[in-house]
């Protein structure tokens, strides 16, 4: 096993996929900074209103726009932009990779050079499995990292007080650890999906269909149905699919409740997912 | 008799498509197994069995004499199909991932086998830059990184112009003789095969339809005089008393094969006319090794391979 996850290390290194996704999130944390900066502008009068096509306002029924009260930068805290990251662009990129990642080994054959030579096929998947995740979790921490750095560079330029207190960090490693066992979640459920479905098309499309909407509409349907059925439940399905408990993560505050379902959900589906591609991946045929 | 690989009645079934049916093959331990069959019948996929890629909907296989296959399977050695090799990384590069996964503390390993498999000069050369012919012999390098016992060889010279392919044929004969290395291979270059091969498997429409050594090809192949005659004992009987002939057969019950005087067949004909034989047919046969295996494969009629 350790010889298989030495050989994923090495895969990571040489990888170019990998240090796309890398750069690509943190220009997007860089792009949406960038954007804040330039609606801040717009807000203090230095630039004209949609400079850049960035509009600053509230749109009301009328089409008419009317002014945001309150400093931009100081409404929309690092946290705030952290939170978006995450929930879109980071997990975006995250699930591409996977997708890349996994599918790619199949694409060259390369995969038939580790099967049938003594190795476990458990192990195989495993091994690719964790160092998808853990190279997905470098990814959110480049996010995090770079959203947290630029995010006070930015807030210090402008003469923007940030709280940099003990509550903020501590604020900041419950997000964020909640973020990445989420996070490895949706990355078990797309390495399992690509690795079942072992095209490359296919995988980053369903990857982007999980996570933009599809699964969603998806769990909305099933709680629907579990309402229609039995009208009394208090069951939903969506308090147990990570990608809302990412989004209705609370900045701040975390509840003991919340945390425990998170990490309770994540686990859970890390651990079913990774059994489903076991029992795919000791089963097929390797092309 | 040791064999590296043996199975029996081992079958795939895809759907309703039976891609390889109760094929019992025999590897003898040190021998180049040319594995023949046209595209479509069961080469490969059986091939993927042996190296662990599918498994067989029925059957049993053998690898070393024992049934525990994932251990004997670190002493196999493949290139099925195609060289798995990443298109973004140099060969060393594909060589030394390898040699991590393999958990080989030899370093010097990678630049060894690069050199055997003449990809010394690739330098930062990407495997997507790499020819076809380039590909395969990473492929072979690949399959030797954990010095194998027995390799396994699907269509290797693919590809390769015919200094490559020399020099391929070179290297397996080489393997095999100085490292001990059983070989199984595929190929569609059948007179390139007849070269290094040991012994031949034909395989048909997933069914292996015969065995046998390189010594009985070329005794099927060898050149004769065929005559079909009405008494064979008689006949017989003038070759060795009249014309003193020793080394003809009978393979049929009016069939004789007489393999010395080629140069005169006028004059046997002569001679059985005259010692009252009435001979219906006579002619020169034999086959090159390349017609002999068409016309097993089914893609001539049995006297197509004549040479009269």
């Amino acid at each position: 096993m350790i010889n298989l996850l030495r050989g994923e290390l090495y895969k990571l290194r040489k990888s170019k996929a990998f240090f796309i996704c890398c750069t690509a999130a943190v220009l997007l944390v860089g792009l949406v900074y960038w954007m804040l900066f330039l609606a801040d502008a717009v807000q203090r009068g230095e630039v004209a209103n949609g400079t850049g096509g960035v509009y600053v306002g509230v749109a009301e029924a009328g089409g008419q726009m009317q002014e945001v009260s309150g400093r931009l930068l100081e409404e929309i805290g690092i946290m705030e932009v952290l939170q978006q990251m995450i929930s879109n662009s980071a997990a975006i990129i995250m699930a591409v990779f996977a997708a890349i990642f996994v599918i790619g080994e199949y694409g060259t054959g390369a995969v038939k050079n580790i099967v049938g030579k003594g190795y476990a096929r458990e192990k195989i998947f495993l091994a690719k499995y964790i160092a998808t995740v853990a190279a997905c979790l470098v990814i959110l921490a480049l996010t995090v990292v770079f959203t947290v750095l630029a995010g006070g560079v930015i807030m210090w330029s402008a003469g923007i007080k940030q709280d940099w207190s003990g509550a903020f960090f501590a604020d900041l490693l419950g997000y964020c650890a909640i973020q990445a066992l989420l996070g490895a979640a949706v990355v078990g459920v797309v390495a399992a999906i690509s690795e079942a479905c072992r095209n490359m098309a296919a995988g980053i499309a369903i990857g982007i269909g999980l996570l933009s909407g599809l699964s969603a509409i998806v769990i909305n349907g099933l709680d629907f149905l579990i309402r229609w059925l039995f009208p009394q439940s208090t069951l939903r399905m969506a308090d147990y699919w990570m990608l809302n408990l990412m989004t209705e993560c609370p900045l701040q505050d975390i509840g003991a409740s919340f945390a425990f379902r998170a990490a309770l959900v994540s686990i859970v589906w890390i651990a079913f997912m990774a059994g489903a591609g076991i029992l795919h991946f000791k089963k097929a045929d390797i092309k | 008799m040791e064999y590296v690989l043996r199975t029996e009645n081992v079958s795939k079934v895809y759907g309703s498509h039976k891609a390889v049916n109760r094929v019992c093959m025999h590897v003898e331990k040190g021998a180049i197994y040319g594995f023949i069959g046209q595209n479509g019948a069961g080469k490969t996929t059986f091939m993927r069995m042996a190296a662990g890629l599918a498994a067989p909907s029925e059957g049993s296989i053998w690898l070393f004499e024992s049934e525990d296959l994932e251990k004997q399977r670190v002493r196999i050695g493949g290139l099925i199909e195609s060289p798995g090799a990443f298109a973004s990384m140099t060969a060393a590069e594909n060589l030394e991932l390898l040699r991590r996964q393999y958990g080989i503390t030899d370093k010097n390993i990678v630049k060894e086998l690069l050199a055997l498999a003449g990809l010394s000069e690739t330098g930062k050369k990407k495997i997507k830059n790499f020819s076809m012919g380039m590909k395969q012999r990473l492929g072979i390098a690949a399959a030797l990184l954990r010095s194998p016992d027995f390799l396994i060889l699907d269509e290797p010279i693919n590809g390769l112009d015919p200094q490559g392919i020399i020099e391929i044929r070179e290297l397996i004969l080489k393997l095999n003789k100085e490292n001990d290395i059983t070989i199984l291979i595929s190929s569609h270059i059948l007179g390139e095969l007849s070269k290094i091969a040991t012994h031949y498997g034909i395989i048909r429409d997933g069914a292996l339809i015969e065995e046998f050594g390189a010594q009985e090809l070329n005794e099927r192949c060898r050149r004769c005089q065929k005559l079909v005659v009405d008494n064979v004992e008689l006949a017989a009987n003038i070759l060795e008393e009249t014309l003193q002939i020793s080394t003809f057969d009978v393979p049929g019950q009016h069939v004789i094969r007489v393999f010395e005087h080629l140069e005169e067949p006028a004059g046997i004909n002569a001679a059985l006319f005259a010692g009252g034989v009435s001979i219906a047919e006579s002619y020169l046969a034999g086959q090159d090794l390349e017609s002999y295996f068409m016309e097993r494969l089914g893609d001539v009629p049995a006297k197509g391979g004549q040479n009269d």
